[in-house]
């Protein structure tokens, strides 16, 4: 179903979430955009947030026996992020923090009108998505509202019209236009155990593990007890990642580490799951303290 | 339920094997009846979960355990009766067929061996034969049992090490490949990652196909359900694919052995 | 909730937003500021501040009653705290106390604390561990700039054309200069490292210098002797800027390249090509412990800005000299007056126009004596010169030389109060122990490497009854009969910025946006210092002739140990270790050594080995590597299970009272041999 809403009425639309669930959105704090709750209308801002919403249906530490589940909201999701989830459902699907915070966190995803810097989504799933909660897409004075779900629906939603949705179609056509699409033609396949780039990234990687916490992808987790037990996002980068006992490890340098990270998200999974871990978001990229860059690797196989 | 929580269980026995390695008979919880090479998750709340592949299934779950971090040195100074987690069993265990089989086992990989030579045994299956290598004459676990099953099949013992009173092989146990009586079995293979190498080596000099070999993976695991990624091996999840697999879907794989 | 705040652990003073619900972070977001982490965080930042949450802070004022500690209200601490300090100053005079003040903690609990030691209880023995990381810096910089502080600003890096890294292991101790180094080196600037070990910023360098350690200044003078040979001086700057250069001239004279070749161990053509390239570019000197961790620490540093001035690299936008600090205060701490030879901004005690300004501030009298080191308060407390010991924030018996001297000082003691977050080896000693906040719980200032000065925000609730350090102190000089009337972090911020003129005007208003560099003024920062003139006027060449380490290798101990840091633990672990994936990363102590030392030895990987100085001797696993050249090994000092400092020498810098961690002789033995 269609629906729109004026700009002006979008706030009030918010502050109308607020009165009934806990809502969270991108929020300006100093000069940096993060997901936070929002205590009215006023602090939602459509922006990309430096770390996807994934911290919200899949923390990056949490009790590992949680059985507190809270119902929240959470508006300006990026198409990117929001399909993001699709992929983690398939591998944490089976568990049960993630699939409770999965079925109470209700997603609202809002479709880029113009490209972002690191992202390169249209090699991918493009800004606008054929599976969503409710998706967004501004459209000048007006936000296009596309949803199935009518328990989010309000008063202030007008009827929608095929124009509406044709300008929302040109908007996210504007996003193709304008960014850079890899090749990924039988990537999966043709990228090698060997790369050259896997040493030269050692080089300079210094192990801070940003590329794995920033992907709405990445979902490897470690488990640790204090007093109760814990689980918390962990990263291959890190040499403890596969380490056993005595010491030994499969993945002992860091070009090894490093090349596991990139063949999971462009060999591993496509293998099993016949689709990319990646959304092109780009976050990975603009997170790196040394500009290692996942699309040099795509284009060292498909230039 | 969620599938991380473990079922709380007790040691209802335990007693020494080797120096370092420990047996626990521990009650089974959970009532299912294991495949031989799966594994379970023991927990110890308070300190973590270590991954461990069952020995015998009877009156409880058997585990020997070596002494080899942190929460293996915890469980050597638990006691009878003391509590534990568990939950399990996971993975692919090996393949249970009519074929003759070959157990090739070093070190702490002979637990495992146990499970399938117990499951064969219960089914009138004598068409095993076990090649077993430890460090040294006190590092043989089972002993008793070991005797006994010579009665029943082929077993062949080497040592990296002899002692005054050793009188049998000396050697790794690729050593002891020349007994090895039908190059048509099923070769399955348990034991550190560079014997399983030299083993896998030696089986292909003579001729076994990858497809009749078999290789229990050790990596490290902390979900056990194919989650949390720490034991990938290429495409595969070790918890959930393995911890057994056939050694021609993962030959290629340059991080097998390391 | 979300709230900026600043990493506790570096000095980077990375900006991070975080997320939380007061009693667990939810989640921890890099700040893309420029000026400092854009966007980025090292694997301390992404990981690091869960400590904060664990289950183990203390919550309640502990005593040791029969060797047990037990549970007593606040009202009892504060009591028996003042009770016991006050018996041993009347008894035995001020001089008998001596406090130890915390790079952990913020600006406002370390100026209250150095204020309660000197206007409470009349000693200027209070210090801070500054004294075993920079104090050679102040002493070096200050004599030769008159500011004992990096020169110029993070951002200012990728200004520079030429990196010269000494003595700092940048991409581990402070990553996110050392990754801003390397993107500009990738992108054509250049880089020398002088680094006995092959570091990962040797990757990336053009020339890397591998000298002897303890060895820098013969380096360094050589590097000025070449520069001055060739005439690649900067003349004009030398002249209008600077006192000093013929003597300086006269000194570095000793040191052609052969001559500090056998000195240090480097070809004489790799000195002159790194002396030509230093001189010819915009560039800025990194250093850290390696350079000041050295009985001529204080020297060292000096001859860094030798360097700096005889090129003209300094007071201007890619050029300086760059002391990394740390921790995310010690800056702050020392800019506090937290040294036992120094006031708030650097007034030395002798100095009577600067005293005076305290002693009206403080209404009370102050000694013109510097108080005792804190290298030599344990000294002291064997002596039984010092009695009674107030510890903040700190973990003296790890992070000192000679382990086994500090505990039995700490035993000697009449009386021990440790204020801090965690159980520690040090708070075993103590008589009492006092809950505080963590950085999480507080608000207040860090003053970072590049002397910014940054509020940190609360977004944690305190554990237990734990209280705000400052208020702690304010409780104690209540009872001894001093009235503050601080209501909050901001009014002892306020009486900062009126006595300290580094921080004049500093109001947390104007710290709201990204935080003020000092010397500040009207709430602006100073990014590059000493632009037309130098705090001190004119620059001072300071040279020293090198002299041999009291400690050298020789054929009963021929090894030099090194010690250091490694990126995934932290000082002595007491924050890091309590962190699942770090402590995971670097479980235990080792000591690195070369393949064909080891080989020789006939020592393998992972075997453990016995390390054995003059101080006495220790087991540790060997990393058999070439990170580490012939002849050295090196072994980080975060680990109570093998703690190097029970083998490091404690001689000292005499002037900056610094030991040399960065050598001591040792033999290696084979345990099973």
């Amino acid at each position: 179903m269609m629906f729109k809403i004026s700009k002006k009425n979008f706030q009030n639309y918010v502050d109308f979430l607020i009165g009934k669930y806990e809502v969270w959105g991108p929020k300006k704090i100093g000069s940096d955009y993060v997901f936070s709750k929002l205590n009215n209308g006023q602090e939602f801002e459509d922006v990309r947030t430096v770390l996807s919403p994934k911290d919200l249906i899949y923390p990056p530490n949490e009790k590992l026996f949680e059985d507190n589940f809270k119902e929240i909201i959470v508006l300006g999701v990026k198409s990117c992020d929001y399909r993001a989830f699709k992929m983690l459902d398939d591998v944490l699907g089976i568990d049960s923090n993630y699939s409770m915070r999965r079925r109470v966190v209700h997603m609202f995803n809002f479709v880029c009108t113009e490209p972002c810097k690191f992202g390169f989504c249209t090699t991918f799933y493009g800004p606008r998505l054929e599976e969503y909660e409710m998706q967004f897409t501004d459209i000048g004075d007006y936000y296009l509202i596309e949803t199935n779900d009518l328990r989010f629906v309000n008063d202030l939603f007008e009827k929608a019209s095929d124009d509406d949705l044709k300008i929302a179609l040109e908007k996210s056509k504007n996003v193709y236009k304008k960014m850079q699409k890899l090749n990924m033609d039988k990537l999966s396949e043709k990228i090698g155990w060997e790369n050259p780039l896997w040493k030269e990234f050692s080089q300079r990687c210094i192990s801070c593990g940003a590329c794995n916490f920033a992907c709405p992808t990445c979902f490897c987790f470690d488990v640790y007890d204090e007093n109760d037990r814990y689980r918390e996002w962990d990263s291959c980068i890190l040499a403890g990642f596969s380490k056993l006992a005595g010491n030994a490890n499969p993945r002992p340098t860091l070009d090894l580490r490093l090349r596991q990270r990139f063949l999971h998200k462009l060999k591993f999974h496509y293998e099993n799951f016949n689709y990319y871990l990646c959304t092109g978001c780009g976050r990975c990229i603009e997170i790196c303290p040394v500009n290692i860059d996942i699309r040099d690797v795509i284009r060292s196989v498909n230039p | 339920m969620n599938p991380m929580l473990p079922l709380k269980s007790k040691i209802l026995d335990l007693w020494d094997e080797t120096d370092d390695i420990k047996s626990f008979l521990i009650e089974d919880v959970i009532n299912k009846k294991p495949l031989p090479g799966q594994f379970y998750e023991l927990s110890l709340s308070g300190l973590g979960e270590v991954p461990i592949s069952f020995a015998s299934w009877e009156d409880g779950l058997l585990f020997s355990i070596k002494r080899a971090g942190k929460i293996t040195e915890y469980l050597h100074r638990m006691k009878k009766n003391d509590e534990i987690g568990i939950r399990g069993p996971y993975g692919k265990g090996f393949p249970i067929t009519d074929k003759f089989k070959v157990l090739i086992a070093g070190g702490i990989g002979l637990p495992p061996a146990r499970s399938v030579i117990e499951h064969s045994l219960s089914n009138s299956d004598n068409k095993i034969q076990l090649l077993y290598g430890a460090r040294s004459p006190r590092d043989l676990v089972y002993k008793e049992l070991l005797n006994e099953w010579k009665k029943k099949f082929d077993v062949k013992i080497t040592v990296d090490v002899a002692d005054d009173n050793w009188s049998g092989h000396v050697g790794v146990v690729t050593k002891i490949f020349n007994y090895i009586k039908n190059t048509d079995s099923f070769f399955y293979i348990i034991g550190p990652t560079i014997m399983m190498k030299f083993a896998v080596m030696e089986l292909k000099k003579m001729n076994v196909p990858d497809e009749n070999i078999f290789l229990s993976m050790e990596r490290r695991m902390k979900c056990g359900i194919g989650i949390c990624g720490h034991c990938n091996i290429g495409k595969y999840y070790v918890c959930k694919d393995g911890p057994v697999f056939n050694y021609s879907l993962i030959k290629d794989i340059p991080e097998l052995f390391f | 909730m979300e709230e900026k705040t600043v990493c506790p652990y570096c000095g980077v003073g990375c900006n991070v937003i975080v997320i939380s619900d007061r009693k667990r972070i939810l989640n921890i977001v890099p700040s893309k500021r420029e000026d400092i982490n854009y966007g980025t965080l090292c694997i301390k930042g992404w990981k690091g501040f869960y400590y904060v949450q664990n289950d183990k802070r203390l919550k309640k004022p502990l005593k040791k009653v029969n060797d047990n500690f037990v549970e007593i209200s606040w009202e009892e601490a504060i009591d028996l705290v003042v009770k016991n300090l006050k018996n041993i100053m009347d008894k035995y005079g001020p001089g008998a106390l001596a406090f130890q003040a915390s790079a952990k903690c913020t600006n406002e609990d370390n100026y209250l604390m150095q204020k309660l030691a000197r206007q409470v209880f009349h000693t200027n023995n209070v210090d801070h561990c500054a004294r075993s990381c920079h104090a050679s810096t102040i002493e070096g910089l200050i004599s030769t700039f008159g500011s004992g502080a990096m020169t110029t600003s993070i951002r200012d890096i990728n200004n520079a054309d030429l990196y010269f890294v000494i003595g700092s292991n940048t991409t581990e101790q402070h990553p996110i200069i050392g990754s801003r180094i390397i993107n500009n080196v990738r992108n054509g600037k250049k880089l020398i490292v002088a680094d006995p070990r092959k570091i990962q910023l040797t990757n990336f360098a053009n020339i890397h210098l591998r000298h002897i350690p303890g060895t820098d200044l013969a380096l360094l003078n050589s590097i000025a002797y070449v520069i001055i040979d060739k005439g690649l001086y900067d003349k004009k700057f030398i002249e209008e800027r600077t006192d000093g250069f013929e003597e300086f001239k006269q000194i570095v004279e000793f040191y052609d390249p052969d001559r500090a070749s056998r000195i240090t161990g480097v070809e004489p053509e790799l000195i002159e090509k790194a002396a030509v390239m230093y001189a010819s570019s915009k560039s800025i000197i990194f250093y850290a412990m390696g350079i000041t961790q050295h009985t001529q620490g204080t020297e060292n540093v000096q001859a860094i800005a030798n360097l700096a001035m005889l090129t003209g690299n300094v007071g201007k936008s890619g050029t300086g000299v760059a002391p990394l600090r740390g921790h995310n205060n010690v800056q702050g701490s020392s800019d506090m007056g937290a040294l036992c030879d120094f006031l708030p901004g650097y007034r030395r005690v002798y100095d009577d126009q600067g005293r005076a300004i305290f002693e009206n501030a403080w209404n009370c009298k102050i000694s013109s004596k510097p108080g005792v080191s804190l290298t030599e308060m344990f000294e002291y407390a064997l002596d039984g010169k010092i009695k009674g010991m107030y510890i903040m924030g700190e973990n003296p018996v790890l992070s000192e030389p000679e382990n086994d001297k500090i505990k039995m000082a700490l035993s000697k003691l009449d009386f021990l109060v440790v204020q801090d977050i965690f159980m520690t080896e040090t708070a075993e000693y103590a008589d009492v122990i006092l809950p505080a906040y963590s950085f999480a719980e507080k608000l207040g200032t860090f003053t970072n490497t590049e002397r910014r000065i940054q509020l940190i925000r609360p977004f944690m609730d305190p554990p237990g009854n734990a209280r705000n350090d400052w208020e702690i102190f304010q409780l104690i000089a209540g009872k001894m009969g001093y009235t503050w009337e601080y209501k909050n972090s901001e009014d002892i911020m306020n009486e900062i910025s009126s006595l300290v003129p580094q921080y004049k005007g500093v109001n947390y208003k104007c710290l709201e946006n990204g935080g003020v560099q000092w010397p500040v003024i009207n709430c602006q920062s100073t990014e590059i210092m000493h632009k037309e003139k130098f705090t001190i006027g004119k620059g001072k060449f300071k040279p020293a002739y090198w002299e041999k380490p009291l400690e050298f290798y020789d054929e009963e101990y021929p090894f030099i140990l090194t010690t250091g840091r490694i990126y995934y633990q932290f000082h002595t672990g007491t924050m890091t270790r309590k962190i699942n994936i770090l402590e995971r990363e670097a479980p235990e102590a080792f000591v690195e050594i070369n393949t064909d030392d080891a080989k020789s030895l006939g020592i393998r990987n992972n075997e453990v080995i016995k390390l054995i100085s003059r101080h006495g001797s220790l087991d540790v696993k060997a990393r058999v590597t070439d990170i580490v050249p012939r002849g050295i090994v090196f072994m980080p000092f975060h680990y109570y299970e093998a703690s190097v400092n029970k083998i490091t020498n404690s001689n000292l810098d005499p002037t900056a009272k610094i030991p040399e961690l960065k050598v001591t002789a040792v033999r290696i033995e084979r345990c099973s041999a």
